[in-house]
């Protein structure tokens, strides 16, 4: 029982991770219709411009996250500008393929710059533990789960209530009408990008609280695709069930049954699921269907 | 016959139904004689390290030829394509121990891609876009992790040695006659697709990429088409990871990783979607691109002392490659074949523009 609590717990932790990073993932399709292929090394370029400014330069943690936010949003919004808004009407696999580069090309210049060298976790958060319902819990996680909720509901509030989101939802619902009612549309689409890259730098800077820094953090990005289809991947209450769904699966598969296996069941069974999903559902459970017989 | 120095107009079915129609004139096919005379020098003047980087220039070659038909002519897209180079690789290392010869063993390995790849297209041919990128990533997930965990069969992440090809009795070994093999399989693999382009099966998968609605109102039909692409696609991809696995001698997981699934998407990509020239160059492009990169470098190096190569060479390599992925998509969608046909077009209306 003890370990299934356990398990839980990393579970709900894991699944609070993906969420976040769905979260960054949907609003960039819904807004723009970019499926972003390079949303982990989105999450691992926020990481490291933690990094930078709270060690490298040395300012206090209530300088150092804001200022890695906001280089986030620059990095979101000139990628947006000088590569995505070329691309626009062009082929899925064209811009799936960019998204693609663009990781790759992220990913690279990370290792250019801050080597490959890992880093420790910079703890944010008073050490320590607590119990819950029998199990001593890192602190760390409790933080790190209420950070996470915290941020995805008020991102939930800004996408719903601020004009901003009004005008995202209404690009995401039709570009050609919300261009008519005076909604500038391209605007919107490097808005999209700043703030799912806000999110994906939250994402690292958390990431980084329980795991620390290094170049594999961007591979955790890919987990979150199947989260991202789960849930269906234009809706925003479905991805943070799907991430809590896939988190917690993958969690108990690598505690009950990786040790039959030799340890790697819990990086493919969120990918069964995913092709699961994709045969019966392809939309998700709470996405818009997309009908289309031949 | 009077002799024509140029032409471009056909006088019969049979010149019009040509594998290369550019051959009816003189010029042209002396280039072409030429060009097939320069690939067969090719390798005698030249250092030990290229020819060895051109072989698996040209593997890619057979590799991308597979994923263009199915990306570029059918319009599937897909990112398990180092699963079938895999499931290839394997087989070979699998009938190795069983001293069969190359002959066998190449189609063998093709036949077991192009099976497998079958199974996969099924499920997943009712997907489009986006959705059938996503299932054909966790089929590579799965397949990999499948690879990694039968020990029995393909040593799982340890590796697995593989045989030396043998072809009547004879050993394949060594850079040259590496070089002769894989080259003449992949000119077999170039004449196939380019056949393919003009054959019935090959514009039914062009008709499905334009619009699946008009093709099914036209009678063709699109899931066997759909299956034709998967499977002709994963059997090169197999004689590609065949031959792969022959060249490499070892084999583990991490030959196949998901970044050759994105290397050959790159090389379609970067060549020309739909085009056998973009394949070919695309394919050798790529491949050649890290060498290339290397040699600037450490030319860079001996300018600027500060340079360590060493630590930033493998980084430059990947950010340079991801920057021309990104500018190629951005600048140049149609790819080195573009480039290819504006340089036939100039050479063959000179001295007028076009």
């Amino acid at each position: 029982m003890e370990i299934f609590v356990q398990l839980l717990l990393n579970g709900v932790s894991l699944g609070m991770g993906y969420a976040l990073a769905g979260v960054g993932f949907v609003l960039i399709y819904k807004a723009t219709g970019v499926f972003n292929f390079s949303h982990g090394q989105l999450t691992m370029v926020g990481g490291y411009f933690f990094y930078l400014f709270q060690v490298q330069i040395g300012l206090p943690p209530w300088w150092a996250v804001p200022m890695a936010l906001v280089s986030m949003f620059a990095v979101g919004m000139t990628v947006e500008r000088l590569c995505l808004r070329r691309m626009v009407g062009e082929p899925v696999i064209a811009i799936l393929m960019l998204t693609i580069g663009l990781g790759g090309f992220l990913r690279n210049m990370v290792g250019l710059i801050w080597g490959t060298q890992p880093q420790a976790p910079i703890p944010l958060f008073e050490p320590g533990f607590f119990e819950l319902a029998g199990v001593q819990v890192p602190r760390v996680y409790g933080w790190t789960l209420l950070t996470a909720s915290v941020t995805i509901l008020i991102f939930i509030l800004y996408f719903q209530k601020s004009p901003h989101g009004v005008a995202m939802r209404a690009v995401a619902f039709d570009q050609d009408k919300a261009a008519l009612s005076g909604i500038s549309v391209s605007r919107v689409f490097a808005l999209s990008w700043g703030v799912a890259s806000v999110m994906a730098g939250i994402s690292g800077i958390l990431m980084m609280q329980l795991m620390g820094l290094d170049l594999s953090m961007d591979s955790r990005g890919l987990s979150a695709f199947p989260a991202a289809i789960l849930g269906g991947i234009d809706s925003i209450g479905g991805v943070i069930l799907g991430g809590l769904v896939i988190g917690i699966v993958e969690a108990l598969t690598g505690g009950y049954i990786d040790s039959y296996l030799g340890g790697g069941a819990k990086e493919v069974v969120g990918f069964v699921i995913l092709l699961l999903i994709l045969m019966v559902r392809p939309y998700g459970i709470f996405g818009t269907p997309e009908i289309r017989k031949v | 016959m009077k002799m024509e120095i140029f032409r471009n107009y056909r006088v019969s079915y049979l010149e019009d139904r040509a594998i290369l129609p550019s051959l009816i004139n003189f010029w042209p096919r002396c280039w072409f004689a030429a060009a097939v005379i320069a690939l067969l020098l090719l390798p005698l003047p030249l250092e030990q390290y290229w020819v060895y980087t051109i072989n698996f220039g040209l593997i890619a070659v057979i590799g991308a030829l597979g994923l263009n038909l199915l990306t570029g002519y059918a319009g599937q897209i897909s990112l398990a394509h180092a699963s079938f180079l895999a499931l290839g690789a394997y087989t070979t290392a699998l009938l190795g121990r069983f001293d069969l010869p190359l002959l066998v063993v190449i189609p063998a390995a093709g036949m077991v891609a192009a099976s497998v790849g079958c199974l996969v297209a099924g499920p997943t041919l009712r997907l489009r876009g986006l959705y059938l990128a996503l299932a054909t990533l966790a089929f590579y997930v799965i397949i990999d992790f499948a690879i990694r965990k039968a020990d029995f069969l393909t040593g799982g992440a340890a590796g697995t040695h593989v045989a030396p090809p043998t072809i009547f009795g004879k050993i394949v070994q060594g850079e040259l006659p590496f070089y002769y093999m894989t080259l003449g399989i992949a000119a077999v693999s170039v004449l196939f697709v380019k056949n393919l382009e003009r054959s019935k099966v090959g514009r039914a998968m062009m008709a499905v990429r334009d619009s699946d609605i008009a093709a099914e109102m036209a009678g063709i039909p699109i899931f066997l088409t759909k299956l034709t692409a998967f499977g002709i696609s994963s059997f090169m991809a197999g004689v590609a990871g065949s031959l792969l696995a022959y060249y490499l001698q070892f084999i583990n997981p991490d030959n196949f990783g998901l970044s050759v699934s994105v290397s050959y998407v790159a090389m379609i990509i970067v060549g020309g979607l739909g085009t056998v020239i973009g394949s070919v160059l695309g394919a050798l492009f790529i491949v050649l691109l890290p060498e290339v990169v290397r040699v600037a470098l450490h030319a860079a190096a001996s300018v600027f002392p500060g340079l360590n190569v060493a630590a930033s060479g493998a980084f430059v390599e990947g950010a340079a490659y991801g920057l021309i992925i990104i500018l190629f998509l951005m600048f140049k969608p149609e790819g080195l074949a573009r480039f290819w046909r504006d340089i036939l077009t100039y050479f063959r209306s000179w001295p007028f523009t076009y």
